[in-house]
C-alpha cells in the first residue's frame, strides 16, 4: 500500500520517498528562490521515471511549491511584483527566442557540446563569484544586521551606465531606481539561456537579480519564486498539451511535500542574512557544477539513454 | 447434389473433431496462467503471475514472457575531444521485444547443446536470439558493442531478465510431471498484451508448448488520468496547474493560521 502507480510515467513509486523528495526540494525553493529542477529531475530518473515525464511533472510540482513560497515571502514583504512582471515578460520573449536559437545551433552541429560546456563554465563562474563576494562582504561587516546587500562602494562603469538608461523607474520593494528596460532586457537574456540549456532558469535569474539589478537578496528570493510560478504554469500546460508528459499523480505526491517544504524554507530564509544565503546558494551551484563535470569526465555505466533528458 | 455437400460437410466436421487430440499428442506441454489479466489500479506495484502445467517427465522447461517487437531510438554517449562524455548521436534498435523475461528450470547453457542448436536458434531462445533478430541503424555502429549497452539498459530497467532455476517440478508419474513457476511482473510493464510461452527441452529435442496471452489494463484512477492526459490534454494540463496552485494556497493558509497561533 505504500506504493502508488504513476499512469503516465508507467511505473510505481514509494509514496514516502517521493513525499520526502518533494519536501527537501521545496525547502530549497523557499530558502533560495530556485525551482530545484536541477536536483529533482535526475533523482526522479534514478527512481525509474522517464526523463521527459520527470521534467514535465516536476514543473507541475513547482507550480504548487512556488505558490506556497511566493505567498509566504509576500507576507514578509519580499516580493517585488513590478520587477517580477517585467522580468517575466522578458522571460517569455527570451524563451521564445531561445527555442529558435537552439534550432539554429542544432543545425550547425556540435550544439550539445557547446551548450554543456557553456553551462558548466557559467555555473562555475557564477558560483565562485557569488561565493567569494559574499564571503568578503561577511568578513567586512562583522555585525551587518541589515537585510540588504552592501551598496556599491564606488560608482562603477556599470552603475554609471545604468543611470544613463532611459525610463528610470522606482522599484519600491527592492529599494532601487533603474530603467524599466533593464529588467526586460535581462529577463529576455535569462529566458534565452534557460531555453537553450533546458533548465528553469532560477539558477541564472537569482545571481542576475542580485548583481546586475542590485536587488536585496531576500527580495530576490521572493520575486524569483513569483516569476518561477508563472514560467512553470506555462511549461506544465504546454507539456501536457503537446507531449502528454505530465504525470499528475507524481506531481501531486511531490507537491504535498514541496508546499510544506517551501513554507519551512521561507522561515529558515528569514533567519539567515543575505550574505549567508548567497554563500549557501553559491555552494549549491558549485556542487551542481562539480557533479556535472564528473558526469562529463567519468565513463558512464551505460552508454545509451532514453531521449528527453538534459 | 445437396447430399454430396452434406457428406462433404460431415467428413470435414469429423476431421475437425479428430484434430485436437492429434495436435495435443505433438504438444504435450500445457500452460495455465493465474491470473491471465492484471488490473493496474491506483496502488499497483507490479504483481506475481503463477504459471503451471504439465510437461514430459524428462524435460527441462523455459517459460518466456515477451512483449510486442518494436523499434527503440536511444541517445548514444561517446567521448568528445578525447575527454568529455556527451551524447554524440542516436542509435535505433529495430525489431526488439519491449520485454523479455525468461524463467528456466536449469541454466540456459546447460540446456543448449550442439545437437539442438539449430532449432534453438530458429526458435529464438535466450538473449542471443534478440541480437540475431534485431537491426541496428545506422549500420556504422559496432553491433556487438551497442547491443551490450542495450542489454545493460534493459536489464537495469528489469525488462530483460534471465531467471535460472525458477521452475519447480512435482508429481512425476509415468511420462508426465507437473510444473510451477512464478513470473514477477515488474511495475514498469505498461498496459497492453503480452505473450507467455512454455518450451520443453528434453535431451536434443525442443518442443514448442502452448502459449497464453497476459493482458495488463489500467483501471480506476490511473485509467481516468491516462484517458484525460491523452484525450483531453489541454483540460488535463490546466486542471493539474489549478490543483497545484490550490495545494500551494492551502498549505500556505494552514501555515499562516499556525503562525498566528504562536
Amino acid at each position: 500500500m505504500w506504493h502508488m502507480y504513476l499512469p503516465i510515467a508507467g511505473n510505481s513509486v514509494n509514496i514516502l520517498t517521493i513525499f520526502g523528495l518533494g519536501g527537501a526540494v521545496g525547502l530549497l525553493s523557499g530558502i533560495f528562490g530556485v525551482g530545484g529542477g536541477f536536483l529533482m529531475t535526475p533523482l526522479l530518473i534514478m527512481f525509474g521515471i522517464p526523463a521527459t515525464v520527470a521534467a514535465a511533472s516536476d514543473s507541475n510540482q513547482i507550480v504548487g511549491a512556488s505558490t506556497s513560497g511566493t505567498l509566504a515571502h509576500w507576507r514578509l514583504g519580499n516580493v517585488d511584483f513590478k520587477m517580477g512582471w517585467l522580468l517575466l515578460i522578458g522571460g517569455v520573449v527570451g524563451g521564445t527566442l531561445g527555442v529558435q536559437v537552439i534550432k539554429i545551433l542544432r543545425a550547425m552541429g556540435n550544439a550539445d557540446f557547446l551548450i554543456t560546456v557553456t553551462y558548466v563554465l557559467m555555473l562555475g563562474g557564477v558560483g565562485s563569484y557569488m561565493f567569494l563576494e559574499a564571503l568578503q562582504s561577511l568578513k567586512k561587516k562583522e555585525a551587518p544586521a541589515v537585510v540588504t546587500t552592501a551598496a556599491p562602494k564606488k560608482e562603477s562603469t556599470y552603475a554609471r551606465l545604468l543611470k544613463k538608461m532611459p525610463m528610470q523607474t522606482k522599484f519600491v520593494k527592492s529599494g532601487i531606481e533603474i530603467s524599466l528596460l533593464l529588467p526586460l532586457i535581462l529577463g529576455t537574456l535569462v529566458g534565452v539561456l534557460a531555453a537553450i540549456m533546458g533548465v528553469g532558469g532560477g539558477f541564472i535569474m537569482v545571481p542576475v537579480m542580485v548583481y546586475l539589478l542590485r536587488m536585496p537578496m531576500h527580495v530576490v528570493v521572493g520575486t524569483s519564486l513569483f516569476q518561477i510560478l508563472f514560467t512553470c504554469v506555462n511549461v506544465t500546460i504546454m507539456q501536457s498539451w503537446s507531449n502528454h508528459t505530465v504525470d499528475f499523480v507524481l506531481a501531486l505526491l511531490l507537491l504535498l511535500g514541496s508546499t510544506i517544504g517551501a513554507q519551512i524554507g521561507t522561515t529558515l530564509s528569514k533567519k539567515l542574512k543575505g550574505d549567508q544565503l548567497k554563500i549557501l546558494l553559491a555552494s549549491l551551484v558549485l556542487i551542481v557544477c562539480v557533479k556535472m563535470m564528473a558526469d562529463l569526465l567519468l565513463t558512464p555505466d551505460i552508454l545509451l539513454s532514453y531521449k528527453g533528458g538534459h | 447434389m445437396s447430399q454430396k455437400i452434406v457428406i462433404t460437410l460431415f467428413f470435414l466436421f469429423a476431421t475437425l473433431v479428430c484434430l485436437p487430440p492429434a495436435l495435443r499428442a505433438e504438444q504435450p506441454v500445457t500452460l495455465n496462467l493465474d491470473p491471465t489479466s492484471i488490473s493496474i489500479s491506483a496502488f499497483y506495484n507490479g504483481t506475481d503471475v503463477k504459471v503451471s502445467g504439465e510437461a514430459p517427465a524428462d524435460a527441462e522447461l523455459l517459460i518466456r514472457l515477451t512483449g510486442t517487437r518494436h523499434d527503440v531510438t536511444l541517445k548514444k554517449k561517446g567521448k568528445v575531444g578525447g575527454l568529455l562524455w556527451m551524447n554524440i548521436g542516436e542509435v535505433t534498435f529495430e525489431n526488439v521485444p519491449s520485454v523479455y523475461l525468461l524463467y528456466t528450470s536449469k541454466a540456459l547453457g546447460e540446456m543448449a547443446t550442439a545437437e539442438n542448436s539449430n532449432k534453438w536458434d530458429s526458435m529464438g531462445l535466450g538473449f542471443d536470439a534478440i541480437k540475431q533478430d534485431m537491426k541496428v541503424v545506422p549500420t556504422t555502429n559496432d553491433k556487438e558493442v551497442v547491443f551490450k549497452e542495450f542489454m545493460k539498459l534493459k536489464k537495469h530497467e528489469e525488462l530483460y531478465k534471465l531467471n535460472p532455476d525458477a521452475v519447480q517440478f512435482a508429481n512425476a508419474n509415468g511420462a508426465m510431471k507437473s510444473y510451477t513457476a512464478t513470473i514477477h511482473v515488474p511495475p514498469k510493464l505498461k498496459a497492453g498484451d503480452y505473450q507467455v510461452d512454455v518450451i520443453a527441452v528434453s535431451g536434443n529435442t525442443i518442443i514448442e508448448g502452448s502459449s497464453q496471452q497476459l493482458t495488463l489494463t489500467q483501471i480506476g484512477f490511473p485509467a481516468f488520468l491516462s484517458s484525460m492526459a491523452f484525450g483531453r490534454s489541454l483540460v488535463y494540463g490546466i486542471m493539474s496547474v489549478v490543483i497545484a496552485i490550490f495545494a500551494g494556497l492551502g498549505t500556505s493558509m494552514i501555515f499562516r493560521s499556525k503562525g498566528g497561533a504562536h
